[in-house]
């Protein structure tokens, strides 16, 4: 026997060797040098967080006590695997292209961002998933115990074990989860410490199947015929429970947290799924071709009544071989960890996605804390916490329920449990016409049946249900009866729970959605999901002449009628000569369309809302798609309720409101076109007046002609300046521009910026900088950059009123983005105009400096074009501009 | 003919042609550059003809011509406008409030002399 | 947003559209093969009265057999499938630029 003193220390170092993987991979990763860390087979590997301690140990117990029905729990990923173009292909573009963080995100943002759906996502998958950590750190336990000597002791070892098991996932979890917050959510080391697990796991069972089926049978010919002799050895198979199991175990490969946290969140690069529909079904099926071996020699060899969950273990120890059992312990313990660590970080985000930050905002309403640090660091404290509390639960559920045998049907209850996701997730993904409320509906009954019908009465006697309820139903209630729903007697539980649960749960899914009408944003994302492939996706722009097609359909479609807009837009397709359903949104067509809308809405704001789309845009889409339904539910009111004239003078009121908004919009227009021609005609009078004047005028001596000459040019530099200015700004807007990406130091860059705007200026602007932050290598089109920066420094000598004029240049890093922030000494812009100030044509006060106002303008559209962003920042007493640029930016 | 001219203007460059064109005539020109402070302006100067430009800092022309036809002593200046938008609705709006020549810039040097010439001639008469 | 492909083109194009209609068949072929077995019988409460009953061996080495099978098909699949997917991508990238020539 291997004191427990030799194997708590072979854990350590093997815990030891996964944090200097991860951390290895996490300096590998932030340096680049990726490599095969990017490689499918990493990603692949990752995956095999599917199989887990219960995985390991239980396959084997599970086929010794029901033979080859175990063989299910791998056959599901696998059918879901092979159909990866037609399923998971679709569920990680999306992932990748909304940015999706999580199971429940992935839910929220189908259905109109509703916080509440995430919610309810979250709260299941805590409930569901509490119970499998608990499982986790049984079976770490158990393991453990199986090498101690049975005595008093055991339970206790056990308990503590578990407990120092929970800690110490924990240290790692936390360190390597939530070390920086990504954008993307992606956690190298974690991904990489899993893969290395994956590879553990799997060898260790290889190993003690190969020493089962040649070391203590005789080959394979001998096996067969020692599984044909076994209890198990005749093949008999329930069907519900094959067929319900492989479904369950096909839903949650995609619904369970930690897979979607590996499969999508943690992906990449799509192509990687090429790879993994193979290889991960052969990981799958190399992992299970032992089970029955190992289970069938377990039954002969051990003596009965020992726990065939064990067999992996207890095979190897009885035979005296004990590196081969402190092996299997290693993968054993493999599987289980990396469930556990993954799971938490998955929940973990969720937790503090869903849970924390809505409180926190709608606490903190309205304040400017959404761009500051502190939010950061509150969404890295609530998921450490998060972490902490997940594996707390886990572990006081694990001494509550006892560690005994009713953990161990817990896995397929927690797979019920997280399948009831699967409904809105398929709908989300396949049907525009699912809805918010039936997705809500849905997963709220699924719910409900699954604890009732599945996880009370596994609780027993433990747990809220009497053997009374179980046998006559609530109140007496005898259609109520847990396992024999609707009087339906016979089945399987398993098949029970998830019969009723899935078709009741889809059912009133299907239902709801019919019946209810989504939101606009529901709309449009369900429209962005359904169609993931038929059209380029940015996140959040909205490039793309398809695209545009499609957000004028919708607009069009709430304003005219469905049926009259499908008309419209067909008749345009046709005319076109395009076999797709939506026309090119070309001029022509964008007339007529207007043309349409204005008959409906007036032709300010048909107008208005047609540039919006087609054009730059000043307020979102998503406003102007609900300002769109306001007008139509308007227009539907004032046709039912002509008679009812007060209601009419509301709906009146309204749309003159909508119609004053826009027309506002096209004011702005006028404006900006008199303040270019103000522009341009002032420094045209005084060219025309002094030519003039020197053509005309004879008697002028040469101090005067050489001073008017003068003035003239000056002039004309101006002109030419704003002429320069107003193109650029234009190329710029348009889209239009050539960008050249060069790698450089941003130092230089700095120190270029530095150079050329203090150079001929009558009073120079000390400047502080600090140059060993400014070592970073930068990716971008290094001369609009220092555009950029001349005129934030050009801009703070000029305007800096301080006696002793001094300017900040300080960098950092920011999340993903590199921040180079401008602060100066001044009194800094006025509170009202600091959002005007990247206007065109605004200038700040100081009327004595002359300049067209178009600068920090060029600026944004400049810091657009690279990905980045210019803002100015609250909260300082000077000036304080902030350049954010990505650090990686490819054109 | 000449007399004393208010310029009110905050181009430096077209303060300095129209002073060279004016002085030239014979005119002492005086000028002044906020718009704010402008009506203070014109009742101490007392111009014979004011120049006023339409967009100015701290108050449009317009503003001040409506005030000072409305409350001023020196409400019957004859007032000459400038304006640099272009637009003909600016010179509905200068003639709504009163004012007696308006011309759109850039100009020619004649134009400016001869309107200044008419307002004299229709003041004296 | 089918590839431009031009007359020449339409074997090509028509094999490619045959391809991705394999890759989706395959999880169907995958269900009827893995749910073959439950038609093989022995039901619990009639295998006594079976002549012949089928053990578990059979139905596992048929199993493994047509995991493999179906893992060599998605393999396949996945190469001819990976020149589809890169066309897909450069056609995107093209239709990108000339909205914008960043």
């Amino acid at each position: 026997m291997t004191s427990l003193n030799v194997l708590v220390t072979i854990c350590l170092v093997y815990v030891a060797i996964l944090f200097m993987v991860a951390f290895w991979a996490e300096r590998a990763a932030a340096s680049k040098s990726w490599l095969w860390i990017r490689s499918p087979f990493v990603y692949t590997l990752s995956l095999s967080v599917y199989c887990t301690g219960w995985t390991f140990f239980g396959a084997v117990g599970y086929a010794a006590r029901s033979g080859l029905e175990y063989i299910t729990i791998y056959l599901g990923p696998t059918l879901v695997m092979i159909g990866w173009w037609w399923g998971l292909r679709k569920l990680v573009r999306i992932g990748r292209s909304q940015r999706v963080t999580s199971i429940a995100d992935l839910l929220s943002s189908r259905y109109g961002k509703s916080n509440l759906l995430a919610i309810a996502v979250t709260i299941l998958c805590i409930i569901s998933v509490t119970p499998y950590i608990a499982l986790q750190l049984q079976s770490i336990a158990l393991s453990l115990s199986v090498f101690v000597q049975i005595d008093d002791s055991v339970i206790q070892t056990q308990q503590s074990t578990a407990l120092w098991a929970a800690i110490g996932l924990g240290a790692f979890t936390i360190l390597f989860g939530t070390r920086t917050l990504d954008a993307n959510e992606r956690h190298h080391g974690v991904v990489m410490a899993v893969a290395v697990e994956a590879v553990v796991k799997l060898f260790a069972l290889l190993a003690v199947g190969i020493f089962v089926v040649w070391g203590l049978s005789d080959g394979l010919t001998d096996i067969l015929s020692r599984i044909n002799t076994s209890k198990i050895g005749l093949w008999q198979i329930n069907g519900g429970r094959w067929t319900s199991i492989t479904l369950l175990a096909g839903a949650a490969i995609i619904c369970l947290p930690r897979m979607f946290q590996m499969m999508v969140v943690e992906n990449e690069d799509e192509s990687h799924l090429r790879v993994a529909a193979w290889a991960f079904p052969l990981y799958l099926l190399l992992i299970s071709l032992f089970v029955i071996p190992i289970a069938v020699v377990g039954l002969d060899y051990l003596p009965t009544g020992s726990n065939p969950d064990l067999f992996v273990l207890s095979l190897p120890l009885s035979e005296g071989q004990n590196g081969l059992a402190i092996f299997a312990f290693l993968g054993g313990f493999s599987a289980a960890t990396s469930m556990v660590i993954v799971s938490a970080i998955a929940l973990s985000i969720m937790v503090s996605n869903h849970l924390v930050m809505p409180v926190y905002l709608s606490w903190k309403a309205e304040t400017a804390a959404l761009i500051s640090g502190d939010v950061r660091k509150l969404v890295l404290m609530s998921r450490r916490i998060a972490i902490f509390v997940i594996l707390a639960l886990g572990y006081f559920y694990y001494r509550l329920s006892g560690g005994g045998t009713a953990l161990a049907s817990i896995g397929l209850i927690a797979f019920a449990g997280i399948a009831q996701i699967l409904p809105a997730v398929v709908g989300g993904l396949f049907w525009r016409g699912a809805t918010k409320a039936g997705a809500l509906a849905g997963l709220t009954i699924g719910f409900i049946i699954w604890v009732w019908t599945l996880l009370l009465p596994a609780l027993g006697a433990s747990g809220a249900l009497t053997d009374e309820i179980i046998q006559n139903g609530p109140y007496g209630l005898i259609w109520l009866r847990p396992q024999a729903l609707f009087g339906i007697v016979g089945m399987d539980s398993i098949t029970h729970s998830v019969f009723w649960s899935l078709s009741l749960n889809s059912l009133i899914f299907i239902v709801i959605s019919l019946v209810t009408f989504p939101t606009p944003i529901e709309r449009l994302q369900g429209s962005q999901f359904a169609n993931v492939f038929s059209r380029f996706i940015e996140p959040t722009s909205w490039t793309g002449s398809i695209a545009q097609s499609e957000d004028l359909m919708l607009m069009a479609q709430r304003i005219l009628g469905s049926d009259q807009a499908q008309e419209l837009f067909q008749r345009e397709a046709k005319r076109q000569g395009s076999r797709d359903q939506l026309p090119q949104p070309t001029p022509g067509f964008i007339e007529t369309l207007e043309l349409e809308l204005s008959g409906s809405v007036g032709t300010a704001t048909a107008h208005a809302m047609v540039s919006q789309i087609t054009g730059g845009s000043i307020i979102s889409v998503e406003d102007l798609l609900a300002v769109a339904d306001e007008s139509a539910k308007i227009l539907e009111y004032s046709n039912q309720l002509e008679e009812k004239s007060e209601e009419l003078t509301v709906t009146a009121n309204k749309l003159r409101e909508a119609n004053q908004k826009l027309t506002q919009l096209s004011t702005q227009k006028d404006a900006f076109l008199s303040q270019i021609s103000h522009e341009l005609r002032t420094p045209m009078t005084s060219i025309r007046t002094f030519s003039e004047i020197m053509r005309d005028d004879v008697f002028l001596n040469e101090v005067e002609k050489k001073r008017y000459a003068g003035i003239i040019n000056d002039e004309a530099v101006r002109l030419t300046r704003l002429l320069d200015d107003l193109l650029d700004l234009s190329v710029l807007e348009s889209g239009k521009v050539t960008l050249n990406s060069r790698e450089c130091r941003l130092r230089e860059i700095i120190s270029q910026a530095v150079l050329t705007a203090q150079t001929g200026a009558h009073s120079e602007i000390e400047i502080f900088r600090v140059l060993e932050n400014e070592a970073i290598i930068i990716q971008s089109d290094l001369d609009r950059l220092v555009q950029v920066f001349i005129n934030l420094i050009v801009n703070a000598r000029k305007y800096c009123d301080a006696m002793k004029p001094e300017l900040l240049i300080r960098v950092h890093t920011l999340n993903n983005d590199i921040a180079i922030d401008f602060l100066d000494n001044g009194s800094g812009i006025p509170e009202a105009v600091r959002v005007a100030v990247f206007e065109k044509f605004t200038r700040v006060g100081n009327e004595k400096e002359q300049g067209a106002g178009l600068g920090l303008a060029i600026c944004r559209e400049i810091m657009a074009r690279l990905g980045g962003d210019i803002r100015y920042l609250d909260g300082y007493l000077g000036g304080a501009f902030r350049v954010l640029l990505p650090k990686r930016f490819e054109l | 003919m000449s007399g004393k001219v208010l310029l009110v203007e905050d181009e430096p460059n077209i303060t300095e042609a129209i002073r060279f064109l004016l002085s030239r005539e014979g005119w002492k020109v005086h000028t002044h550059v906020n718009g704010a402070t402008a009506i203070n302006e014109i009742e101490r100067i007392k111009p014979d003809i004011l120049v006023l430009d339409m967009m100015l800092p701290g108050r449009s022309g317009i503003d001040i011509l409506r005030d000072l036809r409305d409350n001023s002593e020196m409400r019957n200046v004859p007032v000459l406008m400038l304006s640099a938008r272009g637009q003909n609705r600016d010179r509905e709006l200068a003639e709504a409030v009163g004012v007696d020549r308006f011309i759109a810039k850039p100009f020619s040097n004649k134009e400016i002399l001869e309107a200044v010439q008419e307002l004299a001639e229709q003041r004296y008469s | 947003m089918n590839a431009p492909e031009g007359k020449f083109l339409s074997r090509k194009s028509y094999r490619q559209r045959r391809i991705i209609d394999a890759a989706k068949l395959l999880p169907i072929l995958g269900i009827i093969l893995f749910f073959l077995p439950l038609l093989w019988g022995n039901s619990p409460q009639e295998a006594g009265d079976k002549q012949y009953t089928i053990t578990v061996t059979e139905v596992a080495v048929f199993i493994f057999c047509v995991w493999l099978f179906l893992i060599f098909l998605t393999f396949t699949l996945g190469i001819k499938l990976k020149g589809i997917e890169n066309n897909v991508k450069q056609y995107d990238k093209s239709n990108q630029s000339e909205d914008s020539d960043v």
